[in-house]
């Protein structure tokens, strides 16, 4: 009689219980989240700083006048090495003269193979 | 007392009874959420995850945000350095003596006497040194004094050093931008993570201002320009003013090394006027190109006597006129062209205003009040009016792109391109195809061969114009440019050189024409430009070229000796 009078209470009871436990579950995994986030976090920032600082390093030792200085430095006699536009072949170009070789090759020598076109082409 | 309110007992219970199921029904319902969302909690975490990152972008909050170039090539950035100081108050005078002899000896530029100087303070605070290395920070922290304490401190640093400084600009003390894109557009590179990407290629920049500066050498000028824009886009690829200067080091403002000549020098340009005096004729009248212009003779207008350079003293035709770059025959299209529709043209092409772009507003031109008949006549060749570089390369991209807005842009950050979006109808295709042409006729035969490079049918317009000096022209003093764009038949970039009074060389028989200074600068960047953008020269016959509808305008005699050339 007792027990169904208070039944209501019981299962009040109870969800509150279970109610407190997890909440003391989530809040202990929520400080536990947030300490990991504040560690990386840290992480974070320290890397995105090393990252800048090597960008920049990059940035500073790739100056196109800086490395053609180097370049003239090792080898003096390299003034060469600066490309022009007349000394690049367009890739139509480029393919039209491989299928020409390819042809030629196919009539004058069967036993020639592909690849030793392309070679001579390049 | 009763704790009820009157009426009988039955009634109150059954009151008590309904407020108490009521109670836990709420109280249930409540629980029950609390239950269900912490469920959620437990079996979907991943949510969590998200609401902390969305909170979470604290790690650049005082950093400055970065300016790179169109390939992400670094050009303006915040490092966080740190600075060393002491507390004086945490030493005796024996620690004093050996720190500063250990200090010393980490840091050779400092001197003992000072360094003891600064430890013998009354003050708690005083610094040593700033921005000090990664190196020396871990030698001071070796000696482990507690007297000695960091403090992070920003830096901005220009790893491509003066290449760009002129539109990256510079910070002060502060952090806050005082000149450039650093000014310009403060407030979004104070935000965090912010990045501005510039049009500019630093390959070509480079470039540049590599074979700029071998002219300005060569033919002992005071300075130059350059510019190399994409037609199809509008996109600025390299500009430069020389002298330029290292943002990196604190410099006075007013130092003439911080002019930007393109941006906010204002200059008599001389023949390169001619393209839109002659574009405006073709508009305004549409005369056939055989048309003649009697340049016999000087011409005399309003007390002034109007030479050639070269005098061809004959009948000469529009092409004629323009290879030659004749001032007689350009006043006299002028003349035709009328007053109104001159003006009106040179206020479309936008030579009546500052062009804003999305960096800045150019130098205002300094244009004719009030527009006297003379007027007409001598701003046709680039005289009486003066307007920024700039101006120039911003109205030929107008002509060369007839039916497309296109607008000079410096910032590739589309909610960034605030700058003034050019009208389409500056000129028709047919006034554009002729101009094109004529352009090219000047690089094949006349003025601007030294700007031609085979292969890539290189059009272009020299202009020598004498300094304004006091009240007339100096003759010795100079300024010349060569406009010009590539390939004729289908421009896809605008190469624009110019040159602050060179002076005439042995090599170049005194002279110190565009031809000689402007011209060959052109060409030389385009050859070593074309390699980086992939560019290949082509094989173009002769009568491929889109001068050749052309030839049949020029005197018998000239085409004779043409033909003998080659």
């Amino acid at each position: 009689m007792k027990i169904k009078r208070f039944f209501w209470c019981y299962v009040m009871a109870f969800v509150a219980i279970l109610c407190g436990l997890i909440v003391t579950i989530i809040a202990q995994d929520a400080q536990d989240l947030q300490n990991q986030e504040r560690v990386l976090q840290k992480e974070i920032a320290l890397d995105a700083e090393r990252i800048k600082v090597l960008q920049a390093e990059w940035s500073y030792l790739t100056r196109p006048n800086y490395l053609q200085k180097i370049i003239n430095q090792v080898e003096p006699d390299a003034k060469w090495m600066i490309i022009k536009g007349k000394d690049i072949v367009a890739a139509s170009d480029l393919v039209q003269s491989i299928q020409s070789q390819l042809a030629m090759a196919e009539s004058t020598d069967q036993s020639q193979s592909a690849e030793e076109v392309v070679a001579r082409t390049q | 007392m009763s704790y009820f309110l009157p009426g009988n007992q039955q009634d109150a219970s059954r009151q008590i009874k309904a407020r108490l199921q009521l109670f836990l029904l709420a109280f249930l319902l409540i629980f029950t959420c609390i239950f269900i969302r912490s469920f959620q909690l437990i079996v979907f975490p991943a949510e969590n995850y998200e609401i902390i990152s969305k909170k979470s972008d604290k790690y650049s909050e005082y950093s400055r945000g970065t300016i790179t170039d169109r390939n992400d090539i670094l050009l303006a950035s915040s490092l966080k350095l740190s600075s060393l100081y002491v507390d004086p108050s945490m030493l005796d005078d024996d620690n004093q003596k050996l720190l500063a002899q250990n200090l010393a000896d980490i840091f050779p530029d400092l001197e003992r006497a000072w360094i003891e100087k600064r430890l013998k303070q009354k003050n708690r605070f005083a610094w040593i040194k700033r921005h000090i290395t990664p190196e020396e920070m871990a030698k001071v922290n070796a000696l482990g004094m507690p007297a000695l304490d960091f403090i992070d401190e920003y830096e901005r640093i220009y790893p491509q050093s003066s290449s760009a400084s002129h539109w990256v600009g510079s910070v002060n003390i502060d952090g806050a931008g005082i000149d450039g894109v650093e000014a310009k557009f403060n407030d979004e590179l104070s935000k965090s993570n912010a990045s501005i990407h510039l049009t500019l290629d630093t390959r070509i920049q480079t470039i540049v201002a590599e074979e700029l500066q071998k002219q300005i050498d060569f033919f002992d000028a005071k300075g130059g320009a350059s510019m190399v824009v994409d037609v199809q886009t509008g996109e600025v690829l390299a500009a430069v003013s020389l002298p330029s200067f290292n943002p990196q080091k604190p410099s006075d403002p007013n130092n003439s090394d911080r002019f930007n000549r393109l941006l906010q020098g204002s200059y008599e340009m001389g023949s390169s006027f001619k393209i839109f005096s002659t574009a405006a004729l073709l508009e305004a009248k549409d005369p056939p190109l055989s048309k003649t212009y009697d340049a016999t003779k000087p011409l005399k207008r309003a007390g002034f006597t109007i030479n050639d350079y070269h005098a061809e003293k004959r009948a000469m035709t529009i092409p004629d006129i323009f290879l030659h770059s004749s001032n007689i025959g350009t006043a006299l299209m002028a003349e035709d062209t009328g007053s109104k529709a001159l003006q009106s043209f040179y206020k479309k092409a936008g030579f009546f205003d500052a062009v804003n772009t999305d960096i800045g507003s150019t130098a205002r031109p300094q244009v004719p009040d009030p527009w006297r008949p003379i007027s007409t006549v001598t701003t046709s060749y680039g005289h009486g009016i003066a307007v920024t570089p700039v101006h120039v390369v911003n109205a030929m991209l107008q002509i060369l792109n007839p039916s497309k807005k296109t607008s000079l842009k410096f910032v590739l950050n589309k909610n960034l391109q605030t700058g003034d979006k050019n009208k389409s109808d500056l000129v028709s295709a047919k006034t554009s195809e002729a101009i094109k042409r004529l352009m090219r006729l000047a690089v094949r035969v006349g003025t601007g061969r030294k700007g031609g490079v085979d292969g890539y049918l290189v059009a272009g317009k020299t202009a020598t114009a004498e300094k304004v000096s006091g009240s007339g022209y100096n003759k010795k003093s100079l300024l010349t440019s060569f406009v010009s764009f590539y390939p004729a038949d289908k421009p896809k970039t605008i190469v624009f050189v110019m040159m602050d009074e060179p002076v005439g060389q042995k090599e170049s028989y005194g002279y110190a024409t565009a031809g000689w200074t402007s011209a060959p600068v052109v060409a030389n960047i385009i050859e070593r430009m074309t390699a980086v953008r992939g560019e290949a020269p082509r094989n173009i016959d002769k009568t491929f070229d889109p001068s050749e509808q052309l030839m049949r305008y020029l005197p018998e005699k000239m085409l004779q000796e043409l033909r003998k050339d080659e």
